[in-house]
């Protein structure tokens, strides 16, 4: 037999069983129809048993794409803030060496 | 226009006096859950922004938009919760909203008994779930062996010309699925009986399909228990020897809990 401990993991089909009931909020002043809890609750289930199934084989690759996740953009603009940095340190050793290139040539 | 309140829970107000309420981040990812008192009982609230959190934003987001529902309601769940773990709770719906302080006030105070009495139910008690899943082809084999209706049948159709047992076997199989499914409700009903002994109050819930759990096995029960802290232990016990004595029907049970109230503390 398996006891769940929902403090700790419960699984998205229970909660909204629980949270979501009858479908129908009746305490309170604003009356919130759900059209279809158990539309709902497949539909989520599915999202996050996709979400969890792509990143168990490693198909998580939109978490690293600019243009689908926030969090890439953030690791693209790191990325162009050290891609600068180099370019900086590639114009002076640049620059410098052909300081030196003059400073050779006037010494022949 | 008035800031709308976002109710979370109604805890007594003794018990909310003698611990502060744990940081929790509200329903808006902004503001945080306080405490209003109301007479003997204190509500956990939030705030709302009264523009975003319109009555038919509220529905259209519920029913269209996934993510957030899926990250609301988590969020919901969540914070009772942690109220659950420190006091006596009555957790409300997801989406309990109202108007004005004013408003709340008002429903709670007109509801002052009914809140009182759900306490009193709830100290000390501890609501449980049960689930039964049946994987349907073990059960069938046993149904089609162990079942005298079937056994009969069976006896009968040996005697008739090879032409006619070919539809009567097609009559069986029906009456084995007929069978399997008044074998099932009678073992789901037994158990059901017996667990609820142990419960102040009991309730049979719906089932959920296949496509909702996403098991590969049926849902067969669903019910939900108001037990005594006291006698959870023996209710598991129970629970898992009604299992083993079943061993080989291809029912499997699982027990959840404790879950704040949602079933057993009615509000309005």
């Amino acid at each position: 037999m398996a006891v769940e401990q929902p403090m700790q993991s419960s699984t998205i089909v229970d909660v909204l069983e629980k949270v979501l009931d009858k479908g129908v909020v009746i305490a309170g002043d604003i009356r919130v129809g759900i059209a279809d809890v158990e539309l709902l609750t497949i539909k989520i289930r599915l999202i996050v048993a996709s979400v969890d199934k792509a990143k168990e084989i490693g198909m998580d690759w939109w978490e690293t794409d600019p243009y689908l996740s926030s969090k890439a953009t953030e690791n693209n603009q790191a990325l162009e803030e050290e891609n600068k940095k180099l370019k900086e340190r590639l114009d002076a050793l640049e620059s410098q060496m052909s300081n030196n290139r003059w400073n050779t040539a006037d010494q022949e | 226009m008035d800031k709308k309140i976002y109710l979370y829970g109604l805890i007594p107000a003794a018990e909310a006096d003698q611990q502060p309420l744990p940081s929790v981040e509200g329903f808006d990812g902004e503001g945080k859950l306080y405490t209003f008192p109301i007479d003997d009982i204190t509500a956990v609230v939030c705030d709302l922004d009264p523009n975003e959190y319109a009555e038919e934003s509220i529905e259209q987001k519920i029913n269209n938009d996934l993510e957030w529902l899926q990250k609301k309601a988590f969020h919901h769940h969540e914070a009772l919760t942690l109220l659950y773990n420190n006091y006596t709770v009555i957790p409300l719906k997801f989406c309990t909203i109202y108007n004005s302080e004013e408003s709340l006030q008002q429903s709670i105070k007109s509801n002052g008994d009914k809140v009182e009495n759900s306490f009193q139910l709830l100290k000390g008690n501890e609501e449980w779930n049960l689930k039964i899943y049946c994987d349907e082809d073990q059960l069938k084999q046993q149904v089609s062996q162990n079942n005298t209706t079937i056994e009969e049948k069976r006896k009968e159709i040996k005697e008739l010309p090879p032409g006619r047992q070919f539809f009567e076997r097609k009559k069986i199989d029906h009456l084995i699925e007929k069978e399997l499914d008044k074998e099932k409700d009678r073992l789901c009903d037994h158990i059901h009986e017996q667990l609820k002994t142990y419960a102040v109050q009991a309730d049979v819930k719906k089932n959920w399909g296949k496509d909702v759990t996403g098991l590969k096995e049926n849902m067969s029960w669903n019910s939900v228990y108001l037990l005594p802290v006291a006698k959870v232990e023996a209710f598991l016990a129970k629970v898992e020897s009604e299992e083993k004595g079943l061993d080989g029907s291809g029912l499997r049970l699982e027990a959840s809990g404790p879950w704040p109230a949602y079933h057993f503390s009615s509000f309005s």
